[in-house]
């Protein structure tokens, strides 16, 4: 009887070996020197990316306003020279302020995660994805224009997720993410408020307590897209 | 011997509860990477540093434009030009270019469609457009219907999901294709799908039907 008892315990406690080995492989990542270099490195040469960014697209923004302001004059000093159809379709591919009624949306980590432990397994992180998904319910809901962190969202617009880091039209982001919709405020409300739709948000919410606000606005402005166009893979088919 | 036994229970307890966290950790876990890129700090730095020439790229574009502008002679042909480009851009011109046609038998989630068509873009893609609707900036976002169906644009996705994606069709289909890629995440989420990518010199996208207001 000694001896099954024994055998028992010996049996339990290998078996319990085993979980706190694999328990503790499952977070040993976050300890230990090496992830530390690597955060401040990143971090560090991010950051001299990151400014380069932000000048860069401060003179996009101050070009594009030279350039309307010259089309402008020419218009008004040439009458062979009509500016309306270019005005059209600055304002369709979002060169140009949408302002209105609209809808915020704020999403923002649970107190408890920290981001820049980067650990992107943290399930109290907002990723990608959760913008993502908020950003489809708001064009869903007829949106006339959205904006995330003052980032213009267009047709060609990627949120992805890179480690920790959240990168809108490739362009780096942190939270608390305001994302701004301009468009009918109780459509908008109510496709934010559809639990069905934004299920994985709204459970992570619940779970994780990843912070998601709501606030209806009377006045919002979408800023203008300040990132580069590129075109160089389209061609116009001729439809004469 | 009847240490031994309350020794037994409290090992029990413990085990039990080691258990339960493993598996929950793990099954969160693959909650949030399932539909996430996770990319490296390498990857991070190459995005950042390509979106720099990028923009870099569009300065020089503008500072000569402005410069143009400003020359009553050539002031013209700028303003041309500029529609011209916008043109290609707004949706509303049939378009064509390098790419690939990729066709996804069996039905995605809404969500995933999401994932799916911000990939392409991320990857690289100049224009999209999926079972002949072109996405642009007025296009709605996706929608699920109760019976798990995808809305869009006023009608129902139906598979097979024909995407047309305009862009270098040799880098933009090796990002999708990475191990972890997007393509690799969609097999492991819907084990009943098909996914056929096909480089095409010529893709062709036909004017946005979205109606001006």
């Amino acid at each position: 009887m000694k001896k099954k008892v024994l055998y028992t315990l010996f049996v339990i406690g290998l078996v319990m070996g085993v979980f706190v080995t694999w328990q503790f492989k499952a977070t040993s990542i976050l300890s230990g020197s090496h992830i530390t270099d690597e955060v401040e490195a990143r971090e560090s040469l991010i950051l001299e990316l990151l400014e380069e960014q932000n000048y860069l697209q401060a003179r996009i923004v101050a070009l594009r306003e030279q350039v309307d302001e010259s089309q402008s004059t020419i218009s008004n000093q040439t009458e062979t020279v009509n500016t309306s159809i270019l005005d059209r379709l600055k304002s369709e591919i979002g060169l140009t302020d949408v302002d209105g009624k609209g809808i915020q949306v704020i999403l923002d980590d649970s107190p408890s995660s920290n981001r820049k432990s980067g650990d992107y397994e943290d399930a109290g992180l907002v990723v990608a994805a959760d913008i993502r998904d908020v950003v489809n319910a708001l064009m869903a809901g007829s949106a006339k224009a959205v904006s995330v962190n003052g980032q213009r969202i267009i047709a060609t617009t990627a949120i992805s997720s890179v480690g920790t880091n959240i990168l809108i039209n490739n362009i780096h982001t942190a939270p608390p993410f305001n994302i701004d919709a301009v468009g009918d405020t109780e459509i908008l409300a109510q496709r934010i408020l559809d639990r069905n739709a934004l299920e994985e948000l709204y459970e992570k919410s619940l779970k994780s307590r990843i912070v998601l606000e709501i606030y209806l606005k009377d006045s919002l402005v979408i800023p203008i897209y300040n990132g580069d166009l590129k075109t160089d893979y389209l061609s116009l088919i001729d439809e004469e | 011997m009847k240490n031994k036994r309350y020794l037994i229970g409290v090992i029990a307890v413990l085990l039990g509860f080691l258990a339960v966290t493993q598996i929950r950790s793990f099954s969160s876990v693959d909650d949030i990477i399932a539909r996430n890129n996770q990319s490296n700090i390498f990857e991070e730095i190459r995005i950042i540093n390509e979106k720099n020439a990028g923009l870099r790229k569009e300065i020089g574009e503008l500072e000569v434009t402005v410069d143009k502008l400003n020359n009553q002679s050539s002031a013209l042909e700028v303003i041309e030009a500029e529609i011209e480009k916008y043109k290609l851009l707004n949706g509303k011109s049939p378009i064509f270019g390098e790419g690939l046609a990729i066709n996804i038998q069996g039905a995605i989630s809404s969500a995933w469609m999401v994932d799916l068509v911000n990939e392409f873009y991320n990857a690289g893609a100049y224009a999209v457009s999926i079972n002949g609707i072109r996405i642009v900036n007025d296009t709605l976002g996706f929608d699920s219907l109760p019976q798990g169906q995808i809305w869009f644009q006023g009608q129902i996705l139906s598979p097979p999901y024909v995407f047309n994606v305009i862009g270098d069709n040799e880098s933009i289909l090796d990002i999708l294709e990475l191990p972890g890629g997007i393509f690799d995440r969609l097999n492991t989420t819907f084990s009943d799908i098909s996914i056929a990518a096909e480089k095409k010199d010529v893709v062709q996208m036909a004017a946005s039907a979205i109606d001006e207001e």
